[in-house]
């Protein structure tokens, strides 16, 4: 492996982290972490999502005239979205079932079309699924961090299993949306505390 | 003209590819998915007609409802109910004994807080429904008949479910008169 490649993979998993960095794909982070489960499995769905679309549109960067790009990305993102719905539904009913309408909608997470756009337009195809796959990492992890401490102190399980003591009272707030802004503002402002250097 | 031409047919390669391999992944995925789906309604009707073996679907005036057999008798009805819940629609089906008192009820779909109206399909809230009839299907606090507690901080939805399986005992009550062969 290259150190190059490293590069590549490693980008949206810290340095442009979508969820902590770029500030992108917040919709599904807020919506769909009030379970580690869930968000989980959005964000590995989004993986999926992400590395098959920058693999293809990389493959086919040469063919694609610059004021085509964008209706051919959208037909490239729906098709592996539209794939993604219907594997969700035959081999994990349960999580797709939780998620609901959140995996349709992942054709709309600016994420996936961002790195279309801003990555496999412009790079060689194995950079380009290394990318995908860091970014997809990336929000899979944001996303399981949330999902974690939302259930924890809001629900007082963890994949569905009492962590908790039983005299601990969840704290609702956290599973229910304003929660989720709160605790997503509180993990930025802590990685920037611990990440960037003083002036 | 010619670039035109030449858009148009890019694009329409493009969406071809695309749709094919739709076709594909969805032939694949089909069988799975409509086994998933009938298995996950007999997990339901079991659910809400535990001791009823067999269980046959029946349309009566255009209404889908089921029942559930037991060595040769009825042993009970179940059928799907809408009702308004605090997010959206709540649906529900619910099990009825053949004399008018509730087995269980599982929720299809509910669009409730999580945290707190999804509460409602949690066993703690079901297991207050179990054996009731229609007299005592209210909430304590709606009724001084009622035998039922709300969700802390879910009336509504707690409303809304109780709604829902009140309907169910009502449509079962009236399509046993409306059945002639069962009376």
């Amino acid at each position: 492996m290259k150190s190059s490649d490293w590069k590549d993979f490693t980008n949206g998993i810290v340095r442009e982290n979508p969820i902590f960095r770029l500030l992108i794909g917040l919709c599904p982070a807020l919506a769909v972490s009030t379970s580690a489960v869930d968000a989980l499995g959005m964000g590995l769905a989004t993986t999926f999502v992400l590395a098959a679309s920058n693999g293809v549109i990389s493959l086919l960067r040469t063919l694609i005239p610059p004021d085509l790009r964008i209706p051919i990305f959208i037909v490239v993102v729906s098709t592996f979205v539209t794939a993604a719905d219907y594997l969700m539904l035959a081999f994990f009913p349960a999580i797709h079932r939780s998620l609901g309408v959140f995996v349709p909608l992942i054709v709309v997470n600016c994420i996936v079309l961002g790195r279309a756009e801003a990555f496999a337009y412009r790079n060689e195809v194995r950079a380009s699924l290394l990318d995908g796959l860091g970014m997809g990492l990336g929000f899979s992890l944001a996303l399981g961090l949330l999902g974690a401490l939302r259930e924890v102190f809001g629900a007082g399980t963890l994949f569905g299993l009492a962590v908790m003591p039983a005299s601990y009272p969840p704290l609702l707030l956290l599973v229910l949306p304003p929660g989720a802004f709160l605790l997503i503002g509180l993990l930025i402002a802590g990685l920037n505390r611990f990440t960037r250097r003083a002036p | 003209m010619k670039t035109t031409l030449d858009a148009g047919l890019r694009l329409f390669v493009v969406c071809a590819v695309a749709a094919g391999t739709l076709a594909l992944v969805y032939r694949g995925t089909q069988a799975r998915i409509s086994a998933n789906q009938a298995e996950e309604k007999a997990r339901r009707l079991r659910w809400v007609l535990p001791d009823c073996p067999q269980v046959e679907p029946r349309t009566t005036e255009g209404r889908e409802w089921f029942l559930g057999r037991s060595e040769g008798r009825d042993c009970g009805y179940a059928i799907e109910t809408k009702a308004k819940g605090y997010g959206g629609t709540l649906s529900l089906l619910v099990g009825v004994s053949p004399e008018g008192r509730v087995l269980g009820y599982s929720i299809l779909s509910h669009k409730e807080t999580p945290g707190l109206g999804d509460k409602a399909a949690k066993p703690a809230f079901q297991a207050q429904f179990k054996g009731l009839g229609l007299e005592k299907l209210r909430l304590k606090k709606d009724s001084p008949e009622g035998a039922l507690d709300a969700l802390t901080a879910a009336t509504i939805t707690s409303r809304a479910v109780t709604l829902g399986v009140r309907e169910a005992v009502e449509s079962v009550i009236a399509l046993r008169a409306k059945d002639g062969t069962r009376p």
